[in-house]
């Protein structure tokens, strides 16, 4: 078994589900590094937002988004 | 969608607006919010956002009365200059007086034909107007009125259509 760290594994385990599934944005505040969600953002640019530290804006524009569809 | 009083608004509306452009439906985002609201960090973070992304099917109103619950906006926590904190934020800026229908509805045409980026319409109204004991009178701001005061209300709003 390969070990990798638990935000890589977070970071490939999102793109993985971004190609299953097309509906799936990806909303992050300044942390794409360090949470890897920047594998996610190279591969779908489109469906990447970085909000700069902003978490509170970003919870509530999750919140909205859905109903937008 | 009704999501309160404490500045949450904006965001979800920059969320919808951004699904909206995303799966290429053809539609606009209304936020309404109060002048009091502006106090709230999140729609400053909501401000940065949408102009960043250009959110162009994004169109907010501001309901400038210039009363909050504890008193005057100015005295409890001074907006102005709004116009210009707006636009320092890459935001289209529209000013009308929010009792006119005609002004309002040519503001938001205006908006949405502007293709650069989110605007917001600053529609300048005066609380509880027609009203005389509620007008311009902050106490009004979240009170139900008796059942003999929601008469006379009542009352002056009808003569107010026969003009």
């Amino acid at each position: 078994m390969i070990k990798i760290s638990q935000r890589v594994a977070y970071g490939e385990a999102l793109v993985e589900l971004g190609r299953e599934n097309e509906s799936i944005v990806v909303l992050d505040a300044d942390l794409s590094c360090s949470t890897q969600t920047a594998f996610f953002a190279q591969e779908f640019p489109d469906r990447f937002f970085n909000v700069g530290i902003a978490e509170a804006n970003m919870i509530s524009m999750a919140g909205g988004s859905p109903l937008g569809i | 969608m009704s999501t309160g009083s404490l500045g949450q608004g904006l965001s979800c509306g920059l969320g919808l607006a951004l699904a909206g452009r995303l799966s290429s439906l053809n539609y606009y985002v209304y936020v309404l919010m109060g002048d009091g609201e502006l106090n709230e960090g999140q729609v400053w973070e909501a401000a940065f956002c949408g102009a960043k992304y250009k959110v162009s099917n994004l169109i907010a109103i501001c309901d400038r009365n210039r009363l909050q619950i504890d008193g005057p906006t100015e005295e409890v926590m001074p907006l102005e200059k709004l116009k210009d904190k707006w636009e320092a934020f890459n935001w289209n800026v529209l000013e009308v007086d929010g009792h006119n229908i005609l002004e309002l509805d040519a503001a938001i045409i205006e908006a949405k034909n502007f293709k650069k980026g989110p605007s917001i319409i600053i529609a300048h109204t005066i609380k509880g107007k027609g009203i005389d004991f509620m007008e311009n009178n902050a106490s009004w701001h979240g009170k139900c009125p008796t059942e003999e005061e929601y008469q006379m209300a009542k009352k002056q709003m009808a003569g107010d259509h026969n003009d």
